[in-house]
């Protein structure tokens, strides 16, 4: 490989690199205590099938919000105290207060955030 | 890498850094505005707003970037990418920081808006490319272009979700201003990229010159012309290409996924670009780019969508995503030197930005009157038809300024 390119691998190596540490370092300060409830996104393991994942978040008695576009990661909602535990005990590995977010920022040119069509305003 | 007697380097300031300075500038003032889509809901509640108060913002931050430019382009030109990149960053990262605590509309118009407007033009790609053009070898360079321009592509990619895991972490107001250390962080990268262009071994040229030389140069106003296409492909398809899925009966996911498919198809397609624009005819490679837009785009809309087909459409589309720019950039330094490179790729810029408020803003008013995207899509593939036509003529040869012969002495 010309050095070129291997300069631009190693660009590219060092900027994951710092992005893992950084995104992993911060998801681990968004994770909610135990006692948590409200609307959250629960995330199983990866593997596990979209029934696998409502049966065993409903298993909670949590109320489903919604898919995302992650098999693995579904939406629900409870105002009872303990609710992030319960789903940590259900098979969750983690879980994060519901965010607005969508892949739809990903691949602006200029950058900006483009307007959702109101027909999918709602998906994130 | 070697350091040709035209370029600018200084002392300690190595082709090398400049290129991970120049790459590090484009990924942090690209990445950091793209999350600023996810304050919209957390601003808006927490301040009792409806939606357009910061859809306001947006629209003077994205006109205020877009006519800077040039004038960006211009101070850089004229005083060093350095100083403009160093006050731009400060611009932007006041902007991010007061948005965190803009309390009223005017407020948020003043900080989302007018502050971080200057400051993304200031630190924008037209100067960071500039700057790592003027300053890397032409053997180098269109290389260099492309590794940059795929560089803010990934930093688009990486900090969207890093944005929303500050909000999730933190909460809005403070992810505001950790995103705003980022913004600082152009400010010590911006030193690398410090100095002017050198004259070069032509006669000297004022800006004016240089404005008027380019006016004058047809394939300068192709390049403008072909880029705007640019402008009007991209931003329709990001706007547009998931409602345009959605009304063709598929799920609201196969949109998303779409478009992030586009954008890390494009970090691969921008550095190709570059990559290949060191090694073929880059007029010869745009025209190839947009005549495979047409075609990618006509196939898209004739044959039966299926999620199969929207994915392989987005990853085509991604390839030839961004990868105009380091060969339109290239372009304009290989036909016009480097030295104001900024202001005249600025002003390039400008037309690809005009060319993408029309094409968001026709893909509405022509879905309102007609009822579906096909007629957009159909002005799509005649631009790109249009854009691979006009690329052709250019004359990519460097200009040949002759120094005018002084005028006899009196006797």
């Amino acid at each position: 490989m010309a050095g070129p390119h291997r300069l631009a691998l190693g660009f590219v190596a060092a900027v994951l690199l710092l992005w893992a540490g950084l995104f992993g370092w911060t998801l681990q300060r968004a994770a909610l205590p135990p006692e948590a409830s409200g609307r959250v996104i629960a995330v199983y393991p990866f593997g596990w099938t979209d029934a696998a994942v409502t049966g065993a978040a409903l298993q909670t008695e949590a109320r489903l919000v919604r898919q995302t576009w992650l098999v693995n990661a579904v939406e629900l909602a409870s105002d009872e105290a303990g609710f992030a535990d319960r789903l940590r005990a259900s098979g969750a590995i983690a879980v994060y207060r519901a965010q607005p977010f969508s892949l739809f920022t990903l691949a602006g040119c200029t950058g900006m955030p483009s307007p959702l069509p109101p027909s999918i305003r709602r998906f994130g | 890498m070697s350091a040709s007697p035209t370029i600018a380097v200084l002392g300690w300031r190595t082709p090398l850094l400049v290129i991970l300075a120049g790459c590090t500038i484009a990924l942090l003032n690209f990445g950091v505005r793209s999350g600023f889509g996810l304050f919209l809901e957390p601003i808006s509640i927490a301040n009792g707003w409806g939606r357009e108060v910061f859809a306001f913002g947006i629209a003077i931050q994205t006109v205020l970037w877009g006519f800077g430019q040039p004038f960006a382009g211009a101070i850089a030109d004229r005083y060093g990418s350095a100083r403009v990149l160093a006050v731009g960053a400060l611009l932007y990262a006041a902007g991010v920081a007061l948005t965190a605590y803009a309390a009223t509309p005017l407020m948020l118009n003043l900080t989302l808006g007018v502050l971080l407007g200057m400051g993304l033009a200031g630190t924008s790609f037209t100067v960071a490319l500039a700057a790592i053009a003027r300053m890397v070898s032409p053997e180098r360079r269109s290389w260099a272009l492309g590794l940059g321009t795929a560089a803010g592509s990934m930093g688009q990619f990486l900090m969207v979700p890093l944005s929303q895991g500050f909000i999730a972490a933190w909460g809005w107001q403070f992810a505001l201003l950790l995103l705003s250390l980022f913004a600082l962080a152009i400010i010590p990268l911006s030193s690398v990229l410090a100095g002017k262009a050198p004259e070069g071994t032509g006669p000297k040229q004022s800006m004016g010159e240089a404005l008027r030389e380019a006016g004058n140069q047809k394939s300068y106003w192709l390049l403008i012309s072909g880029f705007f296409v640019c402008g009007f492909h991209v931003s329709f398809i990001q706007t547009h290409l998931p409602a345009y899925i959605v009304d063709r009966g598929l799920d609201p996911q196969t949109g998303a996924w779409a478009l992030a498919l586009v954008g890390l198809a494009n970090v691969v397609g921008s550095y190709t670009a570059g990559v290949l624009g060191g090694k073929r005819s880059k007029k010869y490679l745009l025209s190839f780019i947009y005549a495979a837009r047409a075609v990618v785009i006509a196939v898209f809309v004739l044959l039966p969508m299926t999620q199969t087909s929207v994915l392989i459409f987005a990853f085509c589309m991604g390839l030839l995503w961004l990868s105009t720019v380091p060969l339109t950039s290239g372009l304009v330094a290989q036909i016009f030197g480097p030295r104001y490179m900024a202001t005249l790729f600025g002003i390039v810029f400008f037309s690809h930005q005009v060319g993408g408020f029309l094409g968001v803003w026709l893909g509405g008013r022509l879905f309102d009157a007609s009822g579906s995207y096909d007629v957009v899509w159909w002005i799509s593939t005649g631009l790109a038809i249009f854009a691979a036509i006009v690329h052709w003529p250019i004359d990519e040869r460097p200009l040949v300024r002759v120094v005018a012969p002084a005028p006899a002495a009196a006797e």
